[in-house]
């Protein structure tokens, strides 16, 4: 497997103007989360046919949360400290994720397992209030972390897709490939993620068994919706990463900004995308157990054929041009002789 | 390799695992597989009849009642399935790099609903699903003595497939219920007879156009 991570001196421009664009990525997407619940809530309610509040009923909702006074339920202190824990990890999730645009090599940047890690861990963190109860829902509390961390191990293939590399890097080895051409196994690999994510929403049912009141019933929701979010734009992010953009030395800043606008545009529509297929699945009734047996396969499989086909992209370029077949993607798009670029 | 050729195996193991309503949809993305590569007469007919071979059974099946009690629950079906489509791509990997399977998939799938399910219509699917997959595979390799042997032979399935299920299923008639139907008649009858008025007066509404009158406001007169 190549991977292309070029020795490269960033300048402190571009440095700044990266650092910026995370921050400006992490409000963005908090921001997005309660609405992006709503549309998707609101959607399946009409298909259902069910009454629903506006999309953003949710925010509103968590904005009231955020503002009452909380009343601590006994043994819960625990599980105050455990959903902030979750909504910090959370807010970090969404500056890895890349939303419109792609880190440069050289910049640090996560790789694919630490994030799925990490927002496996938010969701186990924050099934933990509801775990530690009495009764039944603690029970249903420990079958839903139990299925969050067996996500992990469903994952594997993909994991090894990627290898140890950057995902930023990752990502720039792909968006050579279109995603209805070459780029078929990446799409296989985004609907496994998608798939994965399915149970990560935070049920209804969820919802009402959760014990906590006040702020931390609000910091809960909304890190549920931040959870969602960054495993859709995740999945996105696999399935069509040409749309991001990476800053080129030849262009220049501005045109970087130009296609984060276009970078933006494209995760709305992925997102729009996302919608549908979530309100599509919804419509399938299955029971728990068998919802997350049929979830762990599809993810499990399509994971691993997508690593399968996807393997001669990554072989080396002098065996393909062997072969005839043209190589479609460049081995770097920095000017590594001049040690780096500036804005 | 493209998008529509990798999604057909999982149309084809959904067809296994689930039911035969996925046939239409396997048949119309094996036809866009094959017309994504280009146009020549080859791949027009074949995607002609993976469209007919698809298409054409489940609107036939529509017309006949479907019971699916004969059928065993077989939980392996979906889980074998998989494994045997993996290992064919392991074996079919690095010898030519970059060609994926998806045809032979396919045809691995119909063989594995032949022999796991029982209900005639289930086999009749899978059998059809087979023949797609090698439709697939010849129009990909361009084996036209393949693909005209394939489309004959699917052809073959599909009517005596249809012919087993005209002979075996019971048909469904809709049937108007007769009584109502003219107890309708008779009211729309009456209705065209009948004056309004008539009925308003036999129902003791007010005629719509009737103005209740002030009474005693004229004698007030404007207050003073």
């Amino acid at each position: 497997m190549t991977s292309f991570s070029p020795p490269l001196i960033l300048t402190w421009q571009w440095y700044l103007l990266i650092v910026i664009a995370l921050f400006f990525q992490i409000i963005l997407m908090m921001y997005a989360a309660p609405y992006f619940r709503g549309f998707v809530d609101l959607l399946a309610g009409r298909i259902t046919g069910q009454l629903r509040y506006w999309p953003g009923g949710r925010w509103q909702n968590i904005r009231h949360q955020l503002k009452r006074l909380g009343i601590m339920a006994p043994g819960q202190q625990v599980g105050c400290i455990v959903t902030r824990v979750a909504f910090v990890l959370a807010i970090a999730v969404c500056g890895m994720v890349p939303v419109f645009s792609l880190s440069p090599p050289g910049f640090p940047a996560p790789g694919l397992l630490l994030i799925c890690a990490l927002l496996v861990l938010v969701s186990v963190l924050l099934m933990l209030p509801v775990m530690i109860q009495a009764g039944q829902s603690a029970s249903d509390g420990y079958l839903s972390g139990v299925s969050d961390i067996l996500l992990l191990p469903a994952l594997t293939p993909i994991l090894l897709m990627t290898g140890g590399q950057d995902l930023s890097n990752f990502l720039i080895h792909t968006r050579a490939y279109s995603p209805s051409g070459e780029g078929a196994p990446f799409v296989l690999a985004g609907a496994a993620i998608f798939l994965g994510a399915l149970g990560q929403g935070g049920s209804v049912a969820d919802e009402a068994q959760c014990p906590l009141s006040g702020a931390d019933r609000g910091l809960w929701l909304w890190t549920h919706d931040i959870l969602q979010l960054c495993w859709i734009t995740l999945a996105g992010d696999i399935v069509w990463s040409g749309v991001l953009a990476l800053p080129l030395p030849e262009e220049g800043a501005t045109a970087w900004m130009v296609n984060c606008f276009y970078g933006t545009g494209g995760w709305v529509l992925k997102l729009v995308c996302a919608m549908f297929f979530l309100v599509l699945i919804r419509l399938v009734l299955l029971s728990v157990i068998k919802r997350g047996r049929v979830r762990f396969l599809s993810v499990f499989l399509a994971g691993l054929v997508a690593w399968q086909i996807a393997t001669p992209l990554f072989l080396p370029v002098s065996d393909k041009n062997e072969k005839g077949t043209p190589p479609s993607h460049k081995t770097s798009w920095y000017n590594e002789e001049e040690g780096g670029f500036a804005p | 390799m493209t998008l529509a050729a990798v999604i057909v195996p999982f149309l084809a193991l959904c067809v296994a695992a689930r039911s035969i309503a996925f046939l239409p949809a396997l048949g119309i993305m094996t036809a866009v597989a094959m017309l994504i590569d280009g146009l020549t007469p080859l791949q027009e007919a074949g995607a002609a009849f993976a469209v007919i071979l698809g298409v054409g059974p489940v609107l036939f099946l529509n017309f006949y009642q479907y019971d699916e009690v004969r059928e065993r629950k077989v939980i392996a079906a979906p889980f074998l399935l998989p494994g045997v489509m993996i290992l064919l791509m392991l074996m079919n990997l690095y010898p030519d790099g970059t060609v994926f399977p998806a045809g032979i998939c396919v045809v691995m799938a119909g063989l594995v609903t032949v022999s796991v399910r029982q209900t005639m219509v289930w086999q009749w699917a899978g059998l059809l699903t087979c023949a797609e997959g090698v439709l697939l595979s010849a129009v990909m390799y361009r084996q036209v003595t393949a693909f005209a042997v394939t489309a004959l032979i699917g052809c073959c399935i599909a009517i005596l497939g249809g012919a087993c299920v005209h002979r075996v299923m019971p048909r469904v008639h809709v049937v108007r219920a007769p009584v109502r139907q003219e107890r309708k008649n008779k009211k729309w009858q009456r209705s065209q007879q009948d004056d309004g008025d008539a009925l308003d007066h036999a129902a003791g509404a007010p005629h719509p156009d009737y103005v209740p009158q002030r009474s005693g406001a004229s004698d007030r007169g404007p207050a003073s």
